[in-house]
């Protein structure tokens, strides 16, 4: 996957350390002996009392029996766990969002070009708040591959480090090519189906113009063919050089972008999203791909077949939750990245999707109790991510030459209650605050008690036809909700459940002159904004979103 | 609490239950002895037996053998027909139905979905087999999917072998965005009819270019020459020109059809079937002179303004003027009871019962190009059959059974076991809130 010119664009920074020039601000110290450590040096290889030394930004020396250089600040680290620095493969933190952020009726100039962008490189646009920074590395996170969060052609994936030291944090750009089956807001293609024929026109359009420059460049006197930015950006994927993120996450969703692959002559690609992955074991075993699972769980109605279910139980709100509730569905979706793993399937884990990636840990902890063992988790948290991101000779694990990336953890690092002590990155220490500081931060809030819910929200559908305008009024919380929404088609009552920050809502609603049909909220809220789907009995789910205007107010209606 | 959730938990054994009883049989030789076998083929026959061997019909008659270690099924009092088809269906298709982007976007085809319950629907109403069509909002919409019931299956499973590859189009009141409620200035051409026709002609003169140009290339034989671009969308407009892509036509008016068909004379193809046609009746000769056939409502009637002129003889009359007519369902609901839609072209214009029976069997087989495989109970023909308890034009008739290549996918005794364990847990559910 190296081999090619890819390699070169790693960042000359990681390679050789850059000696830090008279006009630079003052460096923090980078040269540390962390002494009586158990050490995981790599997934199942551990010292049990050693000494890890780092200078430089570079692991120097590991061992049991390593001597302490005179100069190296000594960490005292017995009682701790030292672990490489975990890596989340997928993540969006930092990015501009591709996806919906509410806005009026049609769609703004620049949308067409967020979610069609394949020369846009996430390195270059990444800006991550100092705050997102510190959480993450609170997080024990160390090193982000960059993914945009939807989008068709959205950009190109970057590895960067959690750190704000001198150094640049982008470890390498241009590492594959994002490709996702999404839909245009307001524009072709607005249907799945379109979004299948658009990117395989894409493709044969890049080698169409490949071909016709080629052409070209042998023979000036030719046609010369049109220049096109974003058909040339997509060379490199469609002739192999460049790998292929493939973005599937429900079991048709695998189904479709593999058969894409497959018609496209796509091989060199990974599939990121998965989370059904266990439903289509066969077909990702068949194509042979590395898998990026994303650790946002699907609510048990958002599993594939449970519309079924729901359809065969009576359509009243309170067999609607209950069939809902079904904790075993949920728990076979957590136990997604076990099964995979336990069938042989090269796995990385990743935020991909996550509301609150800084919870990454928490997620690895649900999914190691529904069944993937820790070190498969540990593998698809290090080596694994580093080997897809192409930057195993520096990441990884906790050997000579590699990036001085560390967690110190007073614990199991999947241990969400074992409090992490310290984060080196680039063998730069950053002392984490314990939790009783935490909870002041915005992490803390991230973990507290779920979003009120209530009050009334004005948005729109996204519906093939055109957007339309509703607003839904929410009382109540937990497994007590209660909506009205309302727009140009009528009213319905809804009633429904919330689970942290998502919600679901259901009723009946009936045309006018027409019979009753079930229809199904889903959202989730993300301080004032809500994100969902809205599906009618025998329908495909509509995008909707919205926002709180009266937050609290307008619920009497709904009571009386 | 504690009490509700043990409800919750028996639901939620009768919804596994439920998906245990979705899963159809193994596949085994079966035979149906001593029905009334309607044939639509060679007629209606009593106390009949129909074989079914490695899912194709291998003998029909009164003097059949059963051959031994077989399933047999008493068909006492019963009646066996042809699976029923539904050319006109939206059921079971992924991620939105109308890419009402653009107006001609022949390239998209449709994805299949396998969790539609419409499909257990359908197979309690005796269909075997529709044609899943994409909306109506574009003058040359998606590639449609004709599919067969195999409820249970993959999505990549439920695809007709052997159907034809259908394109829909659309005319009238949808394409020009009529009833949209965006901005003028967001509606997209054609916004007339007079803009519908231009389209089609403006896209298929474009095609015909394409067609052209690589054909000139395929001509020159020159290895370096550099192919032309690729058009997913003009390839496919091209291969409607050939006859590759057979069309079925969203339409209404007589002037649209006739419109439409010598928009397609005029460029060499011929439009296959004509969907919903509720005024067919008055272009009925010259429909059946261009060999269009007819897909329609029974008496969906005045629900805009276009359908204003229906008449429920539109079936009877279209029929005695000599051209194929099936009667659809365009619906999740009708497509349960579709053999009453047939019957009632026997009420209005007086068709005899086997030709109002051939609008839901062999008719739309016709109009999907899988005549030869399934739409008659004869011998060679995939075995895709429905048990009726009674006639099924018969006001009491339900479905007992139906099956899909000789597998049993609906049994009415299983629903009924299914619905008396979702009654009984619906009632400890009930129990336990009220206390």
């Amino acid at each position: 996957m190296m081999r090619s010119a890819l390699a070169a664009t790693l960042v000359v920074g990681v390679v050789s350390a850059v000696p830090a020039s008279a006009q630079a601000p003052p460096t923090p110290p980078d040269h540390y002996a962390l002494t009586n450590a158990r050490i995981v040096v790599a997934p199942g290889r551990v010292i049990e009392r050693g000494t890890v030394v780092v200078r430089d930004g570079r692991i120097v020396a590991v061992g049991e029996r390593v001597s302490v250089p005179a100069a190296a600040i000594q960490v005292d680290a017995s009682g701790h766990n030292v672990y490489a620095g975990l890596i989340d493969a997928a993540s969006s933190v930092g990015l501009p969002s591709v996806v919906r952020q509410g806005g009026g009726f049609g769609r703004a100039a620049d949308d067409e070009a967020q979610e069609v962008m394949p020369g846009r490189e996430a390195a270059d646009v990444w800006a991550p708040s100092d705050n997102e920074l510190a959480q993450l590395r609170a997080a024990g996170v160390t090193t982000l591959g960059l993914a945009f969060n939807g989008g068709i052609f959205p950009g190109r994936i970057a590895a960067v480090s959690t750190g704000s030291t001198n150094r640049s944090p982008v470890l390498r750009a241009g590492i594959a090519q994002q490709v996702l089956l999404g839909r245009r807001r307001g524009g072709y293609p607005g249907t799945l189906m379109a979004s299948i024929a658009y990117v395989k026109q894409s493709f044969y359009d890049a080698q169409h113009g490949m071909r016709a420059r080629q052409a070209w460049e042998r023979q000036p006197s030719g046609p010369r063919p049109d220049y096109s930015p974003d058909t040339r950006a997509l060379e490199p994927a469609v002739t192999g050089a460049l790998p292929v993120w493939l973005h599937g996450s429900t079991e048709r969703e695998l189904d479709n972008i593999t058969r894409v692959a497959s018609d496209l002559a796509v091989r060199n690609f990974t599939v990121v999203g998965a989370q059904e992955g266990w439903r289509r074991i066969d077909l990702l075993r068949r194509v042979g791909a590395p898998v990026i699972v994303s650790l946002e769980f699907p609510t048990a109605n958002q599993i594939s077949g449970r519309s079924f279910e729901l359809h065969v139980a009576p359509v009243t709100g309170e067999d609607h939750a209950a069939a809902r509730a079904d904790s075993a569905a949920v728990f076979e979706a957590r136990g997604n990245a076990g099964a995979l793993a336990r069938a042989g399937i090269p796995i990385a884990l990743s935020s991909y999707g996550m509301n609150s990636p800084v919870r990454l840990r928490a997620h690895v902890r649900a999914a190691i109790d529904a069944g993937l063992s820790p070190d498969d988790a540990l593998r698809a948290l290090t080596v694994t991510p580093a080997r897809l991101l192409g930057i195993e000779s520096v990441a990884g694990t906790i050997e000579t030459g590699k990036m001085a990336n560390l967690v110190v953890v007073r614990g199991d690092i999947f241990d969400t209650d074992a409090p992490i002590r310290d984060v080196f990155l680039e063998g730069v220490r950053y002392q984490i605050p314990a939790p009783a500081q935490q909870q002041r931060g915005a992490s803390a809030r991230a973990d507290a008690a779920a979003p009120s819910v209530t009050g009334e929200w004005v948005g729109e559908v996204d519906s093939p036809t055109g957007l339309m305008q509703f607003s839904l009024v929410i009382d109540g919380g937990g497994e007590n909700l209660t909506g009205r929404m309302s727009s140009d088609m009528g009213s319905i009552a809804l009633s429904g459940m919330q689970s942290g920050s998502d919600i679901t809502l259901s009723g009946t609603w009936t045309p006018p002159g027409g019979t009753a049909l079930a229809v199904t909220v889903t959202g989730r809220i993300t301080g004032d904004d809500l994100r969902g789907t809205i599906t009618a009995q025998g329908m495909s789910p509509f995008e909707i979103t919205a926002r709180r205007q009266t937050p609290g107010a307008a619920i009497q209606e709904v009571s009386r | 609490m504690i009490r509700r959730r043990i409800g919750r938990a028996g639901a939620g054994m009768v919804l596994t239950a439920a998906f245990a009883l979705a899963a159809p049989v193994a596949a085994q030789d079966i035979a149906i002895r001593n029905a009334t076998v309607i044939t639509i083929a060679n007629g209606t026959m009593e106390n009949a037996t129909v074989v079914i061997r490695d899912g194709k019909i291998a003998a029909v008659g009164r003097d059949v053998q059963i051959p031994s270690g077989i399933r047999v099924i008493d068909g006492t009092g019963r009646y066996v027909m042809p699976g029923i088809i539904d050319a006109h269906s939206h059921m079971a298709i992924e991620g939105g139905i109308n890419e009402g982007s653009e107006s001609v976007t022949p390239e998209v085809i449709i994805p299949v979905r396998d969790d539609d319950q419409t499909i257990y629907r359908a197979l309690a109403g005796g269909v075997t087999s529709a044609l899943l069509l994409h909306g109506s909002a574009n003058t040359i919409g998606g590639q449609g999917a004709v599919i067969k019931m195999r409820w249970g299956q993959p999505a990549d499973s439920l695809h007709f072998e052997g159907a034809h590859r259908i394109v829909k189009f659309a005319l009238g009141e949808n394409v020009t965005r009529a009833s949209s409620s965006a901005p003028d200035s967001l509606r997209r051409f054609p916004k007339s009819r007079m803009g519908v026709e231009q389209t089609l002609r403006w896209w298929f003169t474009q095609a015909q270019e394409y067609a052209a140009e690589w054909q000139a290339y395929d001509a020159r034989r020159d290895r370096n020459a550099v192919p032309p671009r690729r058009d997913l969308r003009l390839e496919a407009l091209a291969d409607i020109l050939s006859g590759e892509i057979k069309v079925h036509a969203h339409s209404y008016r007589g002037d649209e059809i006739l419109m439409l068909m010598r928009v397609a004379e005029d460029f060499g193809f011929r439009i296959n079937t004509f969907q919903h046609v509720l005024e067919g009746y008055k272009v009925a000769d010259e429909m059946a002179a261009h060999g269009a056939m007819a897909s329609t409502f029974a008496d969906n009637w005045g629900y805009k303004v276009e359908a204003n002129d229906a008449i429920p003889h539109n079936m009877a009359i279209m029929a005695d003027r000599g051209i194929v007519v099936s009667v659809n369902s365009d619906s999740g609901e009708r497509v349960r009871r579709m053999y009453q839609e047939a019957a009632i072209g026997m009420k209005y214009g007086g068709m005899s019962e086997n030709e109002a029976l051939k609008m839901i069997t062999l008719n739309p087989a016709m109009q999907l190009g899988v005549d030869n495989l399934v739409g008659t109970i004869e011998v060679g023909k995939q075995a895709d059959i429905a048990i009726f308890s009674a006639h099924p034009f018969a006001p009491e008739t339900h479905v007992e059974m139906t099956l899909v290549d000789g597998k049993v996918y609906f049994d009415r005794n299983e629903a009924m076991t299914l619905r008396k364990l979702i009654d009984g847990a619906r009632s400890i559910t009930t129990t336990e809130d009220d206390r």
